[in-house]
């Protein structure tokens, strides 16, 4: 029985074995696919051997005083897991405010419902003009599959105070 | 333009809340950006009918959007001209 892929035939090495090189837990392919723009820009990596990370979709939030940033990654569809990178946040204040701590949360889900499975604690201190940064990248936090994924404050850090909240990841099917 | 849909809404501590996702940049319908408002749960409130507590609900929410849009808000008129510039 012949390996193929479309109207390809897999070929086989010297000992008459068929070579297929890649397997992604389903199907084998023996075609190596190139981390190519369109492959990149679908934010899945669909069977493609990279050398690089695929593409990343950016979420932002940066809302009034005294408002709660949060920002929701839509269900991606059936299978597709989103996979969290990197978080930049930032709680700051331009007129001296009451020294507080927030709380910045990732979501399995929807905002406010959905399951809490990475926070920290980003503090402000009673001090005008100042911004508390909280930057992480090499983060590899992987949704559930067709789950919304929501980065936010737990709630507003008070008067005078403003949050934000920038944050990447991609796309695995 | 943005587009939003009611995600939650409920009470504490003796306000209403409702947070609404708005899809900010109609290119990527898939990041909606959530805005939380409130108002007080009093009796007045607790008389409203369910369609009048939305509306006092949307209301606040979109008091809070506002806020924080107004600043680099463009809206766009014929032909995608902008009209507050």
């Amino acid at each position: 029985m012949p390996i193929t892929e479309g109207t390809n035939v897999a070929p086989v090495d010297n000992a008459g074995t068929k070579i297929a090189p890649l397997y992604d837990g389903v199907s084998a392919f023996f075609l190596i696919r190139r981390a190519t723009a369109a492959i990149l820009a679908a934010f899945r990596a669909e069977s493609a051997q990279l050398v690089a990370l695929p593409g990343e979709w950016p979420l932002n939030a940066a809302p009034a005083a005294n408002t709660v940033a949060s920002v929701t990654k839509a269900a991606g569809g059936a299978g597709v897991r989103h996979v969290l990178k990197s978080i930049s946040a930032a709680v700051g204040a331009v007129a001296v405010p009451a020294a507080t701590i927030s709380t910045l949360q990732v979501r399995d889900g929807a905002s406010g419902v959905g399951p809490v499975i990475w926070q920290t604690y980003i503090g402000v201190e009673a001090v005008a003009g100042k911004s508390n940064p909280r930057d992480i990248v090499g983060l590899n936090i992987v949704g559930s599959a067709n789950t919304a994924m929501t980065v936010e404050f737990a709630a507003a850090s008070g008067a005078n105070t403003f949050q934000s909240i920038s944050a990447t990841g991609f796309d695995a099917a | 333009m943005p587009s939003g849909q009611i995600r939650r809404a409920w009470l504490e501590g003796g306000r209403a809340y409702m947070t609404v996702g708005v899809v900010e940049n109609p290119d990527d319908p898939s990041v909606e950006n959530n805005w939380t408002g409130s108002v007080l749960a009093d009796a007045a409130f607790q008389a409203l009918t369910a369609a009048q507590k939305r509306a006092a609900l949307i209301a606040a929410v979109k008091a809070v959007r506002d806020a924080s849009a107004a600043a680099s808000r463009v809206d766009l008129g014929i032909n995608g001209a902008p009209v507050n510039l």
